[in-house]
């Protein structure tokens, strides 16, 4: 492990810390973002259907 | 206000100046606390390195106490005034909250145990705190498994609001009750009992983890109402194609 993240006897109970906030709030970043991206490429698909429909 | 934002489109308007604001702040502020709270704060004269979990365990703790204060607050405004965008803002703060209330308990657990000697004791901090995540995931399964959109959301909001009772348990649990949990830290009497050099990043961390809350839950109220109105225009598309149908079919009876 370099130095830099050697923070004594209790370094692994940190860096997991770390680690997992950094996993789950990523997870929900990117979560949200593709479900925002769907929904909105879906709802253009659709207006532009319906405009075609009349 | 509530009334005023009641409005889609003049919610839609107000995400466009907000999400990128809550986003950039989110980046600004964590990063940064992060980085000064594992590398440049110095050790904790009694904790020594260990006590740097906090800028990741008080940040998810707090503001997802402030997610279920939210969740409450949107469902009681549902319920009174049925106005459907604070029903999509408590289904949009609900995972968000579960998931900062397991990251809470889980940092917690990891702290836990070199201070404490163990990974969990069922102190009143704690237990109430495992059951807000509780109650964030009852909010879930009933918004899930009730298929009767109406009857789902006033169940939901009545959970919700019921719940909030756990709140000023989990603030107040540490001074009520003897507690293995550390007292009130930031907000309390006397002002803080961190030093300066060591407070300034975890503010920094909790208004950052504000700021990712608010991002994430507008995002998905977005989501939520493309979705809603693509369901609806697909509804009014096939309802149209029905009525040609059938007039089609009462003007010629052969067809």
């Amino acid at each position: 492990m370099p130095d830099i993240f050697d923070f004594g006897k209790n370094s692994s109970f940190i860096l997991i810390c770390y680690g997992v906030s950094i996993a789950i709030l990523g997870t929900m970043i990117l979560m949200t973002i593709r479900r925002r991206i769907r929904a909105a490429r879906n709802l253009a698909k659709i207006e532009n259907k319906s405009r075609n429909l009349g | 206000m509530f009334s005023y934002f009641a409005n889609p489109v003049r919610f839609q308007n107000l995400c466009r100046i907000l999400v990128p604001v809550l986003g950039i702040g989110a980046l600004l502020l964590i990063v940064p606390a992060w980085v000064m709270g594992l590398f440049l704060v110095p050790p904790d004269y009694q904790q020594g390195d260990t006590f740097r979990i906090i800028y990741v365990h008080v940040p998810a703790v707090i503001v997802a106490s402030l997610a279920y204060a939210f969740l409450a607050g949107a469902s009681f405004v549902s319920f009174v005034w049925r106005h459907s965008l604070a029903d999509t803002a408590a289904k949009a703060a609900a995972p968000v909250g579960a998931a900062l209330t397991f990251l809470g308990l889980f940092t917690g657990a990891l702290w836990g145990k070199p201070m404490w000697g163990a990974y969990w004791v069922w102190d009143a901090r704690l237990t109430s705190t495992l059951i807000m995540l509780f109650l964030f995931l009852g909010y879930i399964a009933i918004r899930s498994a009730i298929r009767d959109e109406v009857a789902s959301t006033r169940i939901a909001a009545i959970t919700a609001m019921i719940g909030a009772i756990n709140l000023p348990i989990i603030k107040f649990s540490v001074d009520w009750w003897s507690s293995l949990h550390q007292p009130a830290s930031l907000l309390r009497a006397g002002g803080p009992a961190i030093d300066a050099s060591m407070s300034w990043p975890l503010y920094m961390s909790i208004a950052g983890y504000a700021c990712l809350f608010g991002w994430l839950v507008l995002q998905q109220m977005q989501s939520e109402l493309d979705e809603r109105r693509a369901y609806a225009l697909v509804q009014r598309a096939s309802g149209r194609i029905a009525s040609k149908a059938s007039a089609q079919s009462k003007g010629n009876p052969d067809a």
